[in-house]
């Protein structure tokens, strides 16, 4: 697992590559924090995500609040096959969020 | 008569048929307060919606008849033979009433009287008496029904797992992931995910597991099964695993919980907050949310539970065939005779791509071949029905009989769910209403007789159908007496079927049975001796290109054995050729095609009879019959049909080969030509007649069929 | 006397309610879950429900699931007969399909096809002994 950025026009886009799991889950999680605590806009990239498991869908959750929490624009914008299998089967939409319970 | 009024029928008549059905059963269970509850809701729903569509005879006549139902379910009236017998009899008026709504003439007021006034001889009786024991005793049971493995639900449930793993988890080793989806593998699972317990970001440890799932799984595995999963991990989670829908419960039985229910079952809230809530009367899950006795994901989590426990439920019921639309017969019809019609034009299509050897119209072709295919299967599929129908109205005639002749028999019908084509089943009837009815008359013994013989008093009738093939085996037998070869020997020598020094196995002398004119009870009863002989059963089934097979043993029953076609749209025909006129004959009686050369003929001295391996054929030369002018070739070919049990050729002058025949019946112009059943488009777009055999021979000289019975 | 409206359309309900409410109490609720739901806690409480008049298209659990949810725990509850609750039917619905499948499915007491007019409620009301023909003919008199 890899957490790569590059700057381009402005905006900060974040690239996860490879498994996202238990073992990485401490890294990952460091490397995001770091990166999404600088300001401006920030793009993450899910599409190299090669397995995730629960601890991955965990941080994604969490990862999405991060997003919304900042004042600047963020947004995720590709996920892979097998990260939105992932998601699917723990019962959760694309966001982080609970499948299916748009209202209450 | 208004659509309205139509549609009204159409419902009445499917009622009145679940009221015998009922009304049999309580007979055989008299203090089935459920079979009381649904024949009382029987008359009640003729009674009020008869009104409402404007039969108000009906619904008049069924009043007295549902006060007494009513009186029955109070436990006034218990449920005897003889109220059953007026319950019947006031189904069988309604009958006739909504037969004849349109020229009420028809209608046997007289019965109708009698029979009200047998319910309000009852009803009056009660009053006096509060409950009477019935003086004809307590009903009998007439019949029951054998399972059969086919039917049924298949034990599905659904549950809830409740999987809250600790914050250790991932320390272990374990991906809650893994687990389920191992859960999948069982069956279909609704997963529901908890974030309730996911930190803010600040304070989230990412090696911590804070998720949590509910999950509805719908599975005909066991809760070990389910515990077996998790097995590894039950210390480093709380686990509960609740069955909370058994889905082959029959569906009125389980009603589907309340959120209320839900909420408290799941342990999310204690059961006197939803009632505090319910006595507002507004929406629960709102209610809960607002007080904070709940926190909002867990009621769309319940929510959610009580969807899908519906929606499951929605697609069983809806698998379970109560979800069917009604379509008129005649449309069947005219989209099978559609049907038939394209597998014609596709044939020729097929026929002319091969020819131009255009690759792209030969595939084109060939998709619209797998459709046509496709589409006929379907087509006919959709008018095969299960024969239970059938079954169910023989029920009553075992009973009505089996009482006016005094004999006690119980009826056990087996493979209800064996499918048939309607046309089928519906000319299938009679020739069993008549079978059985040789059964009950001649064949089970009355009590006494049973008795003396050291069997049951109780005689048995079994009806099994099952598959076999193209082909639908029709079983019907009894425990009776059987029939004595020697008997049925006596019978036709008397009768001239038969010469005296003739020599004929058991089993032959059984056949004899369905000639015509042969009839072997003792006395003639109104029953079955109204000179309608097995030989008209053994031609209706034939007519249905079926077979009959009879088998007995003395003393210890006879069984009848039908064979029917799936359907009768389609048929193996035969296809002959005379000059450039084209025939079909149905390949199910043909045996073998012999040549004939012309001096094979010469032989014959102009008898038309044939010799074949030692044994004497008669033939009929087609081109003779149908007068079809020109010379025949000087070879032409015989086709050797076994016709009741004897050989018959039919001369023509080419076999073509066997084909798949689409049959289309003739217009009434053709009705006085009964040697032809119906006619076929052949691949090329010429017309085939379809010749029904039997009818065919018919004309062939009595001394050429003498000639071959005494060989 | 007490009772239940299930009737999802509004102007639909207080029609109803206005006609029965000198009768006794009437409760309304807006789909067939809720209808079932009150028809439990009223039997839970020991006080039944005497009528209930069920709107067959509702959202959610309709009228006629509603009336066999209601059958059905009057079943386990061996309520039986006259102490069954009288349920009427009150829908746009008037083919026979429907009517036969309340009837006989359900379990239903009458069925009465909307428009509701007064007189026609009355009527089925004093049929079913819910009330006097004298308090049918009153209420008949007046607009």
């Amino acid at each position: 697992m890899s957490v790569v950025n590059e700057i381009i026009d402005g905006c900060n886009r974040v690239r996860i590559v490879g498994a996202l799991s238990i073992w990485e889950a401490a890294a990952t999680w460091s490397d995001l924090n770091s990166l999404l605590s600088a300001p401006g806009p920030v793009e993450i990239d899910l599409t190299a995500v090669e397995s995730c498991d629960g601890a991955g869908v965990q941080i994604l959750c969490q990862l999405h609040k991060l997003l919304a929490q900042r004042p600047e624009q963020g947004h995720v914008t590709g996920i892979s096959n097998g990260l939105s299998q992932a998601m699917r089967l723990a019962g959760l939409n694309a966001d982080g969020l609970p499948a299916g319970q748009g209202e209450a | 008569m208004d659509t309205q009024r139509e549609a009204y029928r159409v419902e009445a008549y499917d009622l009145l048929a679940e009221l015998e059905i009922s009304l049999l059963e309580l007979e055989s269970a008299p203090d089935d307060m459920d079979l009381v509850d649904r024949v009382f809701r029987a008359m009640h729903t003729i009674k009020g919606s008869g009104a409402m569509f404007g039969f108000d005879a009906i619904a008049e006549f069924t009043h007295d008849v549902e006060s007494a139902f009513d009186r029955v379910r109070e436990g006034h009236i218990s449920v005897t033979t003889g109220l059953v017998n007026l319950a019947l009899a006031a189904r069988d008026q309604i009958r006739s009433m909504l037969d004849h709504a349109d020229d009420p003439v028809h209608i046997d007021q007289q019965q109708g009287r009698r029979i009200l006034d047998g319910f309000r001889a009852i009803l009056s009786a009660a009053q006096t008496a509060p409950a009477p024991d019935g003086a004809d005793g307590p009903a009998r049971p007439a019949w029951e029904i054998v399972a059969t493995g086919t039917a049924g639900a298949t034990g599905e449930k659904i549950y809830r797992i409740r999987f809250e793993p600790h914050e250790t988890l991932f320390q272990n080793g374990t991906n809650p992931l893994a687990l389920l989806s191992e859960l999948t593998s069982l069956g279909h699972c609704r997963t529901i995910a908890h974030l309730d317990r996911l930190p803010a970001p600040e304070a989230f440890n990412p090696e911590s597991c804070y998720l949590s799932w509910d999950i509805l799984l719908t599975s005909d595995c066991s809760l070990n099964a389910i515990q077996d999963i998790f097995i590894f991990v039950e210390d480093a989670c709380s686990l509960s695993i609740d069955l909370i829908d058994r889905l082959d419960a029959p569906a009125e039985a389980s009603v589907s919980k309340r959120l209320g229910e839900i909420l408290v079952a799941r342990g999310d809230l204690p059961p006197e907050a939803v009632d505090e809530a319910l006595e507002r009367q507004q929406r629960l899950g709102q209610i809960l949310v607002d007080a904070g006795r709940v926190s909002a994901e867990k009621v769309c989590s319940a929510l959610a539970e009580q969807e899908y426990v519906q929606s499951v439920r929605a697609k069983r019921e809806q698998q379970s065939s109560a979800g069917s639309v009604r379509v008129a017969a005649e449309k069947l019809d005219q989209l099978v005779n559609l049907v038939g019609e394209l597998v014609t034009v596709q044939a020729r299509l097929n026929q002319k791509a091969v020819l131009s050897r255009d690759a792209e119209l030969l595939n084109i072709s060939e998709v619209v071949e797998r459709l046509t295919d496709e589409l006929r299967d379907n087509t006919l599929s959709i008018r095969m029905l299960p024969i239970d129908v059938t079954f169910s109205k023989l029920r009553r005639l075992v009973r009505d009989l089996s009482n006016e002749l005094g004999k006690n028999i119980l009826l056990k019908t087996e493979g209800g769910d064996t499918e048939l084509d309607k046309t089928v089943l519906e000319q299938l009837n009679d020739p069993l209403v008549h079978i059985l009815r040789n059964s009950i008359d001649h064949g089970i013994e009355t009590p006494e007789r049973r008795g003396k013989a050291g069997k049951p008093e109780q005689g048995t009738i079994r009806l099994k159908a099952e598959h076999s093939g193209a082909n639908v085996l029709i079983h019907i037998s009894d425990d009776g007496a059987g029939i004595e070869p020697a008997v049925i020997r006596r019978k036709a020598i008397e009768k001239g079927l038969l010469s005296a020094d003739a020599e004929r196995s058991d089993k032959e002398l059984l056949q004899l049975i369905f000639l015509p004119g042969f009839s072997t009870a003792e006395a003639v009863t109104n029953v079955s001796g109204r000179g309608v002989g097995m030989d008209v059963v053994k031609r209706s089934i034939e007519s249905l290109r079926g077979a009959i097979e009879l088998n007995s043993q003395p003393g210890k029953g006879t069984t009848i054995t039908l064979k029917l076609p799936l359907t009768l749209a389609i048929i193996d025909g035969l296809l002959v050729e005379i000059d450039s006129d084209k025939f079909v004959l149905p390949l199910s009686s043909i045996e073998e095609c012999v040549e004939l050369s012309r001096e094979d003929l010469k032989k014959t001295h102009g008898r038309n009879i044939l010799n074949i391996r030692n044994q004497i054929v008669p033939f009929v030369p087609l081109r003779e019959r149908f007068a079809i002018a020109g010379d025949a070739p000087n070879f032409e070919q015989v086709v050797i049909n076994e016709v009741n049990g004897r050989r018959v050729g039919i001369v023509v002058d080419r076999v073509i080969g066997e084909h798949q025949i689409v049959i289309k019946t003739m217009n009434a112009l053709y009705k006085n030509v009964p040697e032809v059943s119906g006619a076929t488009i052949l691949g090329d777009g010429t017309v085939a007649l379809i010749l029904d055999v039997q009818k065919l021979l018919s004309g062939i000289q009595e001394e050429n069929l003498e000639a071959e019975s005494e060989r | 006397m007490k009772i239940l409206i299930a009737e999802d359309d509004n102007i639909s309900r207080q029609i109803i309610h206005k006609i029965l409410v000198r009768f006794g109490r009437c409760d309304a609720v807006v789909d067939g879950a809720e209808a079932v739901e009150a028809f439990k806690l009223a039997l839970e409480d020991g006080e039944p429900y005497d009528l209930i008049c069920l709107d067959i298209m509702m959202p959610g659990v309709d009228g006629q699931a509603a009336l066999k949810q209601i059958r059905e725990i009057e079943r386990q509850m061996e309520t039986r007969g006259e102490r069954e609750v009288k349920v009427i039917m009150l829908t746009a619905l008037d083919d026979a399909h429907s009517v036969v499948e309340a009837y006989y499915r359900g379990g239903a007491t009458a069925y009465l096809v909307k428009p509701i007019e007064s007189n026609k409620l009355l009527l089925e009301l004093q049929r079913l002994g819910l009330i006097t023909a004298e308090q049918s003919k009153s209420m008949r008199g007046q607009k």
